[in-house]
């Protein structure tokens, strides 16, 4: 999992496909305080659905995590927790695999990590990533606008 | 920052740096459970350019931890028995100093984290570190102390460059 904040990221750490320099450009280059829903980048390799929704009280969040896409997570404004563990053998399903919506959700999370995430602020989610998203401060739920990136595993793979 | 299990971290979505797969590699290929504690000198003179530290004590109450940066070297932090927490937020100008930078040692430290995100780092786990990470690590989970014996692969940030000549001590 890897998480920074857009405007500063150039990514020496990490040696980055082309694929995900090409969404950290669309990240950076689109307004989108009047975008909604799904908007077609790559045709169904890359995409962003832009979303905006108060975050909720932790029991109304799930754990989840995908298999044919990674996600690029951006928050352009509220803040909201998102936790985090790897996924481990023996974590306990609770809906299977979706291959249409590609997701699986789990009982519970082992070991989580809790990340407050802040506007500006990207976070790279790969099929070992499992993460609940969606969760209020608490005691301050704020209203969120959010864009998930959806970038095809194999379109990563390529240089 | 980048945080995972080593088991899997070429699984990851994106490929880390030539210094940093060398660092990984290192972690992955000892088992320092037979080390002695100290200072392993890994590239350049002295280990200036890569080296690392192999720990072992106890955590800590979180409240009394200062959280802390580094300019010179990437963290690479690695559990090899025990657990943690981590505490992490990114620089930002709300950030309180509490000692200021030291360069011999590497390091500043502040206040307190601003604002707060906690990791668990368990066996296996690693996380990567650069100079804008703020980072408050040997924190205790539940309410005692417990031993931890920790790897810190220090990667100079002149290896992390672009177009660095990585042969150069």
């Amino acid at each position: 999992m890897i998480i920074g904040k857009l405007e500063n990221y150039k990514g020496a750490v990490v040696r980055q496909p082309s694929a995900l320099l090409r969404a950290f450009e669309y990240l950076r280059q689109t307004d989108f305080t009047k975008l909604e829903g799904r908007q077609e980048i790559e045709g169904d390799r890359m995409f962003a659905k832009i979303l905006r929704y108060k975050a909720k009280p932790y029991e109304e969040c799930k754990a989840e995590t995908h298999e044919r896409y990674a996600d690029l997570l951006y928050l352009v404004k509220g803040e909201e927790l998102l936790r985090w563990c790897v996924l481990a053998p023996g974590m306990e399903v609770s809906e299977p695999y979706d291959a249409e919506k590609d997701i699986t959700f789990y009982k519970n999370m082992v070991n989580e990590s809790v990340l407050r995430l802040e506007a500006g602020h990207f976070l790279l989610l790969g099929p070992s990533d499992v993460h609940r998203p969606y969760e209020e401060i608490p005691g301050d739920p704020q209203d969120i606008i959010k864009v998930v990136m959806k970038i095809d595993l194999e379109l990563l793979a390529e240089a | 920052m980048i945080i995972g299990n080593i088991e899997r971290h070429k699984n990851e979505v994106a490929h880390y740096a030539p210094a940093l797969e060398r660092a990984l590699t290192y972690l992955q290929q000892h088992d320092f459970t037979k080390m002695e504690t100290g200072r392993y000198e890994l590239e350049g003179e002295g280990g200036c350019l890569m080296y690392a530290n192999l720990d072992r004590y106890e955590t800590k109450p979180v409240e009394i931890c200062h959280p802390e940066a580094h300019k010179r070297y990437v963290d690479v932090q690695y559990i090899v028995s025990g657990q943690e927490y981590l505490g992490w937020c990114m620089q930002n100008p709300d950030l309180k100093v509490y000692e200021e930078y030291d360069a011999e040692r590497d390091i500043m430290f502040y206040e307190k984290l601003v604002p707060e995100s906690v990791c668990v780092l368990k066996p296996g786990d690693f996380a990567i570190l650069e100079p804008r990470d703020v980072h408050r690590p040997c924190g205790m989970i539940g309410d005692k102390p417990e031993p931890v014996t920790k790897v810190v692969v220090k990667v100079c940030v002149d290896l992390l460059q672009e177009n660095c000549d990585c042969s150069k001590a």
